[in-house]
C-alpha cells in the first residue's frame, strides 16, 4: 500500500478483467456531446465543460479589456481632446486594466487550459472538487457582473491599483468595482485550491513528481500563489472600500495612517499576481516547444524548480513598484536585489526552451510561431524589468511609458502570446477539429507586428519622459502616440482574425486524430476530444511525458501496462 | 483504509485534555506576565506564547499530527508568508526616515533646513 | 439526506477523506493570509506610534479580552471533543459537544457586543469617528481603528463560525457522522480551532501591554 502522498490504486481491482484505460472513440459521445441542453452545459461538473464555460467568458471580458485599450489609445492620438474629456479617459484606463488583469489575464490560461488540461495530465478523471469548480465559474461570472454594474454607472478613475488616498476620497463609483474584484478574488481562490489539492492527492498510480507534465508543474505554482496571495489582495480593496463607503481613515494621513501602508498590502498581492500571469503561460510554453521540436526539454528539473523558484521569490519583490513611494532605503534596497534575483528563475527557462529546440525537428505550426514571438517579446520585457528594477534607473522611468511598455511586453507579448499558443496547440484536443494553418500563420505574424508597432513606441515615449495615466501631452510626443495607436488596431485586427479562424474550424475544420501533433504529452493519450471522464479507468502513465525515443505506439503500450 | 487511518497515531481523550490543560497554563502564564510591564520584550514573549499556543491548538486538537506531510506544508507556508508581509512592512516604516516629523519652518530660516 | 456518496474522480473513501482533509487545511491556509495584511498594518502602525499605541492597549478592558481568551480556549476543547466522540461512535456526545462550542461562540460575541458597547460610549470608535478625550493621540486613534477592524472581521467569522457549529450539529442529531465516514464534521472543526488561533494573536497584541 503506497504512502498517501502518491495516488491510490485504481477502483478496477487486480481480479477482474484488464480493462484498457485508454479511450477510442466508439466508446461513446465526447464530453461535448454527451448530456444535451443548455442545463447540462450550465449545472455540469465536468472539468472539460467549465474550461468552455470559462473559455467563452474570458474572450468576452478580452474583448471588453480590448475596447477599453482602443478607446483610450484613440483619445491619445491627438495632445487635446480627440473623443472623450479627462475624467473619462481616466475611466478607460483604469476599467482597461481591471478587465485586462482580474477578468482576462489571471483566469485566462489557468481556468481554462488549466481546467481542461491538469487533469488528464496527471490522468485523474476530474478534479478534487468538481462542484467547487463549477462554484468557481459562477463566482467569477457574478464578479465580473458586478464590476461591470460598477462600470455602467460611472466605473471608477482611479487605476486599477486604487492607491489611497485618491481611491478613498474619488467621487467614482469605487465600491461596486472594488466589490466585483474582491468577488471574482474569491473564485481564483478556490480554483487555485482545486488544482493544488488535485495534483497532490490525484495522481496516476505510480506518478511521481519528477513525471508530472511541466504545464501541470506551472499551473500548480501558479495556484500556491494564487491561494497566498489573493487574500491580502481582499484585504486591500476590503480596506478600500470601508475608507471609501465609510470613511474610516484607515490610511488617511490626517487622523494618523500611512498610505503607504496601502501599497504594501496591494503590491503584496500584485506583484504575485503578475507571476500568476506569466508562470501558466510559461507553463504552456514548456509543452509546445518539445512537442515541436519533437525533443525532450534540455532539462526538466531546471524547469520544474524554476517553476516554485518564481513562485516563491516572487514574494519577495513588491517593494520595486514603490521606490518613489517613499519607502526606507533598506526595504528598497532589498527589493531590488530580490527583483533582479528572481529574473535568474525566467532566464533559466529560456535559456532551457531555446537549448530544446537543438537538433530537434522543429516544425513551424502556429503553436511555434507563437513561441518565437514569446521568446522575443518575453526577453526583451524581462530585460526591460531587470532595468527598472535599478532604483536610479527607475526613477526617470517610473509612471513613464517606460514602465507601461514594460508590462505590456510581458502581459501581452509573453502572455497573450502563449494563450493563443495554448489555444491553438489544444485546440485540436479540445474541439476535435484542426485549424487552417495557413491563416493561423498570418494571424501569428500579424499579432506579432502589431504587437510591436504599438509598444515599441511606448518605450521610447517612456524614456523622453511621457508620463502614464495622462490624458494631454506636449506636441512633440504625438507621432509615437499616432504610431502606437495604429498599431493597436492593427493588434486588435489581428487578434480577431486568430479567432475567427479558430471559430470557422470549430464548425468546417477537418475532424482531428487523437495526437495530431505527435506530443508524448499525457493529455494526447486519449481522444480528440476526451470522452467525459478523460479514460477509461485511471491509467498507470508509466512513461516520462517528454520522451520522445518512444514512439506513439510504445508510449500508449506503456500507458496501458498495469 | 479506514483501519489504516485508526493505526497511525491518534490524539486520544488523554492528549486532548493535556492540549487544553497547557493552553489555559500558557494563557494565564501569558497573562501574569503581561503585568510585569517589560519594555519591548513583553511583546516578544506574549507572541512567542502565542505561536506555542497556536501549535498546541493545530498539532493536537486540529489533528495536523496524523495529517501526511502536505498538509503540514499549507500550514507552515501560511505561517511564513504572513511573517514576511508582516516583517517588510513594518522593517519598512522602521527603517524609513521621515519619524519624527521635521520641525515646521521657522520666519527667515529656508524651508529645507534638516 | 444523501449519505456517504464517493465522488466519480476517487478510488475509495480514505482518498476522498484525505483529499477533503488537505483541501480544508489549504482553505485555512488562505483564511490565515487574509488576516495577515491586518496584522501587518497593525505592526507598522505600532512601530510608527510606539509609546501612544501602547497606552491605548492599556485603555482596552482586559477582563472581556482575557475572559473572551479563556472562552474561545474552552470551545476549542469542546469540538475537539466532539470529534473524539464521533470517532468512538459516541454521537450523543459528539452533539452535547457541538451545542457547547456553539453556546461559547455566542457567550464570545455577546461579551464582545458589550465591549464594543462600552468603546462606543467613550467615543473610541475608527478613523475620524475617534473623539476619546482622555487619549487625544494619532498612535491611540491608529490602535482603536486596528482594533475595530481587526476584532470585527474575527467576530464576523466567530458568527460565521457558530452558523456553522449549528449546521454540523443538525447533522450529527440526524445520525449522519459515523466513525467511518465524519470527514465533514473534522473539517468543520478545523474551522472553528482556527478561529480560536486568531484570538490566540489577538488577544495578547490588543489586551496585554
Amino acid at each position: 500500500m503506497s504512502p498517501p502522498e502518491t495516488a491510490l490504486v485504481a477502483p478496477a481491482a487486480a481480479d477482474e478483467p484488464e480493462i484498457d484505460p485508454l479511450p477510442s472513440l466508439d466508446d461513446g459521445p465526447d464530453y461535448l456531446r454527451a448530456g444535451k441542453g443548455v442545463a447540462s452545459w450550465l449545472n455540469t461538473r465536468d472539468h472539460k465543460r467549465i474550461a468552455l464555460l470559462f473559455y467563452g467568458a474570458v474572450l468576452c471580458t478580452f474583448m471588453l479589456g480590448g475596447v477599453f485599450a482602443l478607446a483610450l489609445r484613440t483619445e491619445l492620438l491627438t495632445p487635446g481632446r480627440t473623443i472623450m474629456d479627462a475624467t473619462t479617459y481616466n475611466r478607460m484606463f483604469t476599467l482597461h486594466g481591471i478587465t485586462m488583469v482580474w477578468l482576462f489575464l489571471i483566469p485566462s490560461i489557468p481556468n481554462v487550459f488549466g481546467n481542461f488540461i491538469l487533469p488528464i495530465q496527471l490522468g485523474a478523471r476530474d478534479l478534487a472538487f468538481p462542484k467547487l469548480n463549477l462554484i468557481s465559474f459562477y463566482v467569477f461570472v457574478i464578479g465580473a457582473l458586478v464590476i461591470l454594474g460598477g462600470m455602467f454607472a460611472g466605473g471608477a478613475d482611479t487605476g486599477w491599483t486604487f492607491y489611497t488616498p485618491y481611491a478613498d476620497s474619488s467621487p467614482t463609483r469605487v465600491v461596486p468595482v472594488v466589490t466585483g474584484v474582491f468577488i471574482v478574488g474569491i473564485s481564483t481562490i478556490f480554483t487555485g485550491l482545486n488544482f493544488i489539492v488535485t495534483v497532490h492527492k490525484l495522481r496516476a498510480p505510480g506518478m511521481r513528481w519528477s513525471s508530472i507534465p511541466l504545464f501541470t508543474w506551472a499551473i500548480y505554482g501558479v495556484s500556491i500563489i494564487m491561494v497566498v496571495a489573493t487574500p491580502v489582495l481582499g484585504m486591500a480593496l476590503a480596506l478600500v472600500g470601508l475608507d471609501h463607503g465609510l470613511g474610516l481613515g484607515i490610511f488617511d494621513p490626517a487622523v494618523g495612517g500611512d498610505p503607504v501602508l496601502f501599497q504594501h498590502i496591494f503590491w503584496f498581492y500584485s506583484h504575485p499576481a503578475v507571476y500568476i500571469m506569466i508562470l501558466p503561460a510559461m507553463g504552456v510554453i514548456s509543452e509546445v516547444v518539445p512537442t515541436f521540436a519533437h525533443r525532450r526539454p534540455a532539462s526538466y528539473t531546471a524547469i520544474a524548480v524554476s517553476t516554485i523558484g518564481i513562485a516563491v521569490v516572487g514574494f519577495l519583490t513588491w517593494g520595486h513598484h514603490m521606490f518613489s513611494a517613499g519607502i526606507s532605503e533598506l526595504d528598497a534596497g532589498f527589493f531590488g536585489v530580490l527583483s533582479m534575483f528572481v529574473a535568474v528563475f525566467s532566464a533559466i527557462k529560456v535559456f532551457t526552451w531555446t537549448l530544446t529546440l537543438r537538433r530537434g525537428q522543429v516544425k513551424l505550426n502556429a503553436p511555434m510561431l507563437y513561441f518565437f514571438a514569446f521568446l522575443f517579446l518575453f526577453v526583451f520585457g524581462g530585460m526591460t524589468g531587470v532595468a527598472l528594477a535599478t532604483q536610479s534607473l527607475d526613477l526617470h522611468w517610473t509612471d513613464t511609458y517606460f514602465v507601461v511598455a514594460h508590462f505590456h511586453f510581458i502581459m501581452v507579448g509573453g502572455s497573450v502570446t502563449a494563450f493563443l499558443a495554448g489555444a491553438h496547440y489544444w485546440f485540436p484536443k479540445m474541439f476535435g477539429k484542426i485549424y487552417n494553418e495557413r491563416f493561423a500563420t498570418v494571424g501569428a505574424i500579424a499579432v506579432f507586428i502589431g504587437f510591436c508597432l504599438t509598444f515599441v513606441p511606448q518605450f521610447l515615449l517612456g524614456n523622453m519622459g511621457m508620463p502614464r495615466r495622462y490624458y494631454s501631452y506636449p506636441e512633440r510626443f504625438q507621432w509615437l502616440h499616432v504610431l502606437s495607436t495604429g498599431g493597436a488596431f492593427l493588434l486588435g485586427g489581428a487578434l480577431l482574425l486568430a479567432l475567427g479562424n479558430l471559430l470557422w474550424a470549430l464548425k468546417w475544420g477537418p475532424h482531428a486524430p487523437a495526437n495530431p501533433w505527435d506530443s508524448r504529452s499525457y493529455e494526447w493519450l486519449t481522444t480528440s476530444p476526451p470522452p467525459p471522464h478523460n479514460f477509461r479507468v485511471t491509467p498507470t502513465l508509466g512513461y516520462d511525458p517528454y520522451d520522445y525515443s518512444l514512439t506513439e505506439e510504445e508510449a500508449r503500450e506503456k500507458a496501458r501496462a498495469r | 483504509m479506514a483501519d489504516e487511518t485508526a493505526a497511525k497515531y491518534h490524539v486520544g481523550g488523554v492528549g486532548l485534555i493535556a492540549t487544553f490543560v497547557g493552553l489555559v497554563v500558557l494563557a494565564t502564564l501569558s497573562l501574569l506576565l503581561s503585568f510585569l510591564h517589560w519594555p519591548v520584550g513583553d511583546l516578544v514573549v506574549s507572541l512567542l506564547i502565542a505561536l506555542v499556543k497556536a501549535l498546541l491548538v493545530v498539532y493536537f486538537f486540529m489533528h495536523l499530527i496524523e495529517q501526511p506531510f502536505s498538509s503540514h506544508m499549507a500550514m507552515l507556508v501560511s505561517l511564513i508568508w504572513v511573517t514576511l508581509l508582516i516583517g517588510l512592512a513594518a522593517a519598512d516604516v522602521v527603517t524609513r526616515h521621515t519619524f519624527p516629523v521635521r520641525p515646521e519652518p521657522t520666519e527667515g530660516q529656508p524651508f529645507y533646513v534638516r | 439526506m444523501k449519505r456517504h456518496a464517493l465522488g466519480e474522480q476517487y478510488g475509495d473513501f480514505a482518498q476522498q477523506d484525505e483529499t477533503l482533509q488537505f483541501g480544508m487545511w489549504v482553505f485555512l491556509a488562505s483564511e490565515v493570509l487574509l488576516f495577515a495584511g491586518l496584522f501587518a498594518l497593525y505592526g507598522s502602525y505600532r512601530a510608527m506610534y510606539g509609546a501612544d499605541f501602547a497606552d491605548a492597549i492599556k485603555h482596552n478592558t482586559l477582563a472581556y479580552g482575557t475572559v473572551n481568551m479563556y472562552v474561545l480556549l474552552c470551545s476549542s476543547f469542546t469540538v475537539a471533543l466532539a470529534v473524539w466522540a464521533t470517532r468512538r461512535g459516541r454521537n450523543g456526545l459528539c452533539v452535547a459537544m457541538l451545542v457547547t462550542t456553539a453556546l461559547l461562540g455566542v457567550a464570545f460575541i455577546v461579551i464582545k457586543l458589550f465591549e464594543y458597547a462600552e468603546h462606543f460610549r467613550e467615543r473610541a470608535l475608527p478613523g475620524p469617528y475617534y473623539h476619546m478625550a482622555e487619549l487625544p493621540t494619532y498612535g491611540a486613534n491608529r490602535f482603536f481603528t486596528m482594533y475595530w477592524l481587526m476584532t470585527g472581521l474575527h467576530a464576523l467569522h466567530v458568527t460565521g463560525g457558530v452558523c456553522l457549529l449549528v449546521w454540523l450539529t443538525w447533522r450529527a442529531a440526524h445520525r449522519f457522522y459515523t466513525p467511518e465516514h465524519h470527514v465533514g464534521l473534522e473539517m468543520g472543526t478545523l474551522y472553528w480551532h482556527l478561529i480560536d488561533i486568531i484570538w490566540i494573536f489577538l488577544w495578547p497584541i490588543m489586551y496585554l501591554a
